[in-house]
């Protein structure tokens, strides 16, 4: 009974698996390498057509076994990364479940040590909202004289708050303003928020 | 003590506006006009000012009954209530402290009002809506960015994920409701809102030390 935690796609990745068994060290080392740093960035291609063309060349596979190779090895990052696993469990798995030449685990689970860390906290803060607060922008204003009015002295906070849409990635600016008591009212809301955040985390 | 004219100027500037002088004028033209019926037009203007939006049509009718009730003609009465209205807005510019009742009355006196619409006018002034007048002139009448109408927050926990079997982030959702009528719900990552906390903390403080600043001091009223 396999208990290799790549055992939902193991039929999957099998024949990239004999392509990785027959490709030279240094070569498989860059690929994860590469492949650790984008793994779990959403929206992003780990690689573009001109890159793989060079792969192509590279490895001397088909462009089609070059794409399977990287969607397994990347398949294998975010299993890995689902269930946390250890890096003595993850070589013993690769090696003793699925076939994995012996070096070329070690490098595999090399990279994964190194990585683990930041492919984690890529995954944990990914959004799956439409919107996301991108950026914050303020300026404080004082308004001294206006139309209707000879001599005020009228503190306001203008804030601009840009909004990315998750999607199109295109950037949506409001601006609003507020006046002292308004900006105290958010500011105590703010505050609520994070007397609650902190009642959470300990 | 000096003439108050030989330090300040009369609140309605240094040239009489045309709007008063015309209303001046008609009313002189309009003898037959009760006072009963100016007053009315007098309080009339302190509400158009006060309620922009609501008190046009029902003015245009006091208006038309007052045409046919002296037998005025509209254009006339307009130009009186205008002129009304002019001579609030004007004495309502300037810092409350700088127009004291007797100079605006003095300043009324040089236009060349009856004393009556005089005592209409103080009243009004420095009477019960005082401070209502004021605060409307001074935060309604201005051009506006939105404002902030609601602001409602979400705070979740994820605990699972479909790419973490175990996560435990926490996850805070906004919801913005502005004056102009638009509704933003958006995610908050919890570093931006750390720095927006930040930022509104520095804000405030920044606004509170505005009256201790230099040049501002030159504002106070």
């Amino acid at each position: 009974m396999s208990s290799s935690i790549f055992s939902d796609g193991s039929s999957k990745i099998k024949t990239s698996i004999q392509h990785i068994n027959s490709l030279d060290e240094a070569k498989f080392k860059k690929l994860v390498q590469r492949i650790a740093e984008k793994t779990g960035r959403q929206n992003e291609t780990i690689f573009t057509i001109d890159e793989l063309n060079k792969l192509e060349n590279a490895f001397g596979l088909s462009i089609d076994n070059i794409k399977q190779m990287i969607e397994s090895i990347e398949y294998m990052f975010l299993q890995s990364a689902y269930h946390l696993i250890k890096p003595q469990i993850l070589e013993n798995d690769l090696i003793n479940e699925q076939n994995f030449d012996e070096n070329k685990a070690k490098i595999f689970v090399e990279q994964w040590s190194a990585n683990a860390k930041e492919i984690v906290e890529r995954l944990k803060t990914s959004h799956i909202a439409s919107h996301s607060l991108s950026d914050i922008r303020w300026t404080l204003d004082v308004g001294i004289t206006q139309g209707s009015k000879s001599k005020v002295k009228r503190p306001i906070a203008i804030y601009e708050f840009q909004l990315k849409n998750e999607q199109t990635k295109q950037i949506e600016n409001i601006q609003t303003e507020f006046n002292k008591d308004e900006l105290y009212g958010f500011f105590e809301k703010l505050e609520s928020i994070q007397s609650q955040l902190d009642t959470l985390m300990t | 003590m000096p003439d108050h004219r030989s330090y300040q100027d009369p609140f309605y500037g240094w040239t009489v506006p045309k709007a008063i002088s015309l209303c001046v004028q008609t009313l002189k033209e309009c003898s037959s006009l009760p006072f009963k019926a100016i007053q009315e037009l007098i309080s009339m203007s302190e509400d158009q000012i006060l309620n922009e939006k609501s008190s046009s049509s029902s003015s245009l009718e006091v208006l038309m009954k007052f045409s046919k009730d002296y037998s005025i003609s509209i254009e006339q009465l307009i130009i009186i209530f205008n002129g009304f209205v002019q001579v609030l807005r004007l004495a309502l510019k300037p810092p409350a402290a700088f127009l004291k009742p007797d100079i605006f009355k003095d300043d009324l006196r040089d236009l060349k009002f009856s004393e009556q619409i005089i005592e209409a006018f103080h009243n009004i002034l420095f009477g019960t809506k005082h401070d209502q007048l004021y605060h409307v002139i001074q935060d309604r009448d201005r051009p506006c960015l939105p404002l902030l109408k609601s602001f409602d927050w979400n705070l979740d926990v994820t605990l699972t994920t479909a790419s973490l079997l175990r996560c435990i982030e926490p996850l805070l959702f906004f919801q913005f409701r502005t004056n102009d009528n638009r509704v933003l719900t958006f995610e908050v990552p919890i570093k931006r809102f750390n720095e927006l906390r930040y930022n509104t903390a520095l804000l405030l403080k920044e606004m509170e030390e505005i009256d201790s600043k230099q040049t501002l001091k030159l504002l106070e009223t």
